[in-house]
């Protein structure tokens, strides 16, 4: 079976002649799986996901969804098989949450067609997904950190992808919008949705991910089923301090000294 | 003006703000005719107009040109900044700013102190250097080695129209103080005066085209507005999409300026008052732009033309109206019943 997304012997480098970000990398996403990407800051954890999206090439190697590199695919598709929830992401315009989220309907849509109201009906139904139904209207510059890490949520849902790449999606949030985001996102995963995420705190691998993937140096340093990867060996030797593994009430906590 | 929005929801509330607008603009450019100063100043009778031989030339010959180039001027203005803003993510970018505004302007002073005054030579040197402007910004912004794409091509603007502005200054320091410098000052605040059928006709295939395109991608806008990793993760090419859109804008730009001269705030300050009155999605505050910047440039080339017994330059009009306008709308409409 060919797993939804792999890479194939991956390098790039932001640049000719530029030393590499990633250097030889290869991995594999089967479908159904959750996975978390760890690593130091710099590791080129967010360089993986552009070249996920297509948005970024490879200078050689392949980046395959379903078994075709992501080339041969007409953007149109790539953005209906793939959303991003970029880390952030800044405008100075004053957008309605519904307009904002519409915009993940653009793939689905001709060239200069307007979306319907069976777009909206989509729309509205992730708005309501992510808390954020009677806001609808709002504008989005009016809205908290937390609250528009949930619209750019709510927009990638939209746009029913079957890979949901995310940027370290917690790194805004207080603890309330990031115990809501993980229960939703393991909801959606335990539905069967893919995801690939990075992020800087293992609890959230250990809370929602399958699988777990360790990065150092622009390689992939371990990575396979959580139960296997996620221990305190490989997490020091990933980040390059000490740390131990607790378990408290069937939960992994990572703590160091 | 007929008006019919293509976009599949009906009569929302944003439509019927549309439909009024559409139809305020209709009428004020139907007064506009009857307006002026023959044969005395103030309005022309009806069925003066249907006796008078002179009167019919006046409104069919001068005025009908006159008015429908001041409309082409605001809808081009109003479209193109409003695209400009979108696309560059920076509400205080304007459609002249891309080298554009300035190299018409050098392009016109250029053309009045070394070839004369002709008309056709002086918008035609300024079309052809408002063009230059844009393709040097794009060139020097594809050399530089700083920034985003977006960046660069601000930067490169910003540098080319400086270089524009120096040759200005240097031309009319050239110029002769008495037949010359007043015309150089004269275009370059603005002015439909000279405008008749051969003008309007010159530049109404483009402005009708360019103006076209921006209203058919002007949901793309939207998507435009986003990071291009975020543009191109829903299915949009950025890099193409941009440059259709911008190159219609530019289009328009300097199809006007090339005619009317240089028309300040207009592109700046109808998009926003736009974005005010219908929300940030481009699929309402495109056509809004569009249909208050064309009743904004027949306002203010109403004036220009009827108020005093010489002309007023209109670059005046626009930056003192629209000023004005645009701090109204400020202070008293908030968006989508929001108050920041």
């Amino acid at each position: 079976m060919t797993a939804l997304l792999s890479f194939d012997d991956v390098t790039f480098g932001y640049g000719p002649g530029a030393r590499p970000v990633l250097e030889r990398l290869s991995l594999d996403i089967e479908s159904g799986t959750a996975t978390a990407i760890l690593g130091p800051n710099g590791v080129g954890k967010s360089t993986l996901l552009h070249l996920a999206l297509g948005w970024l090439r490879a200078q050689s190697g392949l980046v395959l969804l379903d078994g075709r590199p992501l080339r041969a695919y007409p953007r149109r598709l790539l953005g209906q098989s793939m959303a991003l929830v970029p880390q952030v992401e800044r405008t100075p315009f004053d957008y309605s949450v519904l307009d904002y989220v519409l915009l993940a309907r653009a793939p689905y849509l001709a060239s200069l067609a307007m979306p319907g109201a069976e777009d909206e009906r989509i729309a509205r139904e992730a708005i309501d997904e992510v808390g954020l139904g009677p806001q609808c209207h709002r504008a989005i510059t009016t809205l908290s950190g937390g609250e528009r890490q949930n619209v750019l949520l709510a927009r990638a849902l939209a746009q029913q992808p079957r890979l949901l790449l995310m940027d370290e999606p917690t790194s805004h949030l207080d603890l309330a919008h990031k115990v809501g985001l993980l229960h939703l996102l393991r909801d959606r995963i335990a539905r069967g949705m893919t995801v690939l995420l990075t992020t800087h705190e293992p609890e959230v691998a250990a809370a929602i991910a399958t699988h777990v993937v360790l990065m150092r140096g622009g390689q992939v340093c371990g990575s396979g089923p959580i139960a296997e990867v996620f221990t305190a060996d490989n997490l020091s030797a990933t980040y390059g301090v000490p740390v131990q593994i607790a378990q408290i009430d069937g939960r992994q906590v990572v703590l160091w000294t | 003006m007929a008006f019919r929005p293509s976009w599949s929801w009906g009569a929302t509330p944003a439509n019927r703000k549309l439909a009024v607008i559409a139809v305020l603009l209709g009428a004020v450019v139907a007064m506009s005719l009857l307006i002026g100063r023959y044969p005395s100043p103030g309005i022309i009778a009806p069925d003066r107009l249907a006796t008078d031989d002179l009167a019919q030339r006046i409104v069919f010959n001068l005025r009908l040109p006159r008015i429908l180039t001041a409309l082409m001027l605001g809808m081009s203005l109003s479209a193109a900044g409003a695209v400009f803003q979108q696309i560059f993510a920076n509400p205080l970018v304007d459609p002249g700013f891309l080298g554009v505004s300035q190299g018409a302007a050098f392009g016109a002073s250029l053309a009045i102190v070394f070839w004369g005054s002709s008309a056709w030579l002086v918008q035609g040197s300024a079309a052809i250097f408002a063009f230059s402007g844009l393709g040097l910004s794009y060139v020097m912004a594809r050399r530089m080695r700083f920034g985003g794409s977006v960046l660069r091509l601000i930067l490169a603007g910003i540098a080319i129209s400086a270089l524009f502005s120096a040759g200005v200054g240097a031309l009319k320091y050239m110029a002769d103080p008495l037949s010359q410098l007043p015309e150089i000052t004269f275009w370059l605040l603005g002015g439909l005066a000279s405008i008749t059928w051969p003008q309007f006709w010159s530049i109404a295939p483009v402005v009708s085209i360019s103006v076209f395109v921006v209203y058919r991608m002007r949901w793309r806008l939207n998507i435009l507005s986003l990071d291009d990793s975020t543009a191109f993760s829903l299915g949009a090419a950025p890099g193409r999409e941009r440059a259709v859109l911008l190159g219609a804008g530019v289009a328009a730009t300097a199809a006007v300026v090339s005619v009317c001269g240089m028309v300040g705030w207009l592109g700046l300050i109808v998009p926003h008052i736009a974005r005010r009155l219908f929300g940030a999605d481009a699929r309402h505050a495109v056509p809004a732009a569009l249909l208050i910047g064309g009743l904004f440039g027949v306002l203010c080339d109403d004036v220009a033309r009827t108020l005093l017994a010489g002309e007023i330059p209109i670059g005046i009009l626009t930056s003192l109206i629209g000023a004005l306008f645009f701090l109204a709308i400020f202070m008293t409409y908030g968006h989508s019943g929001e108050q920041r």
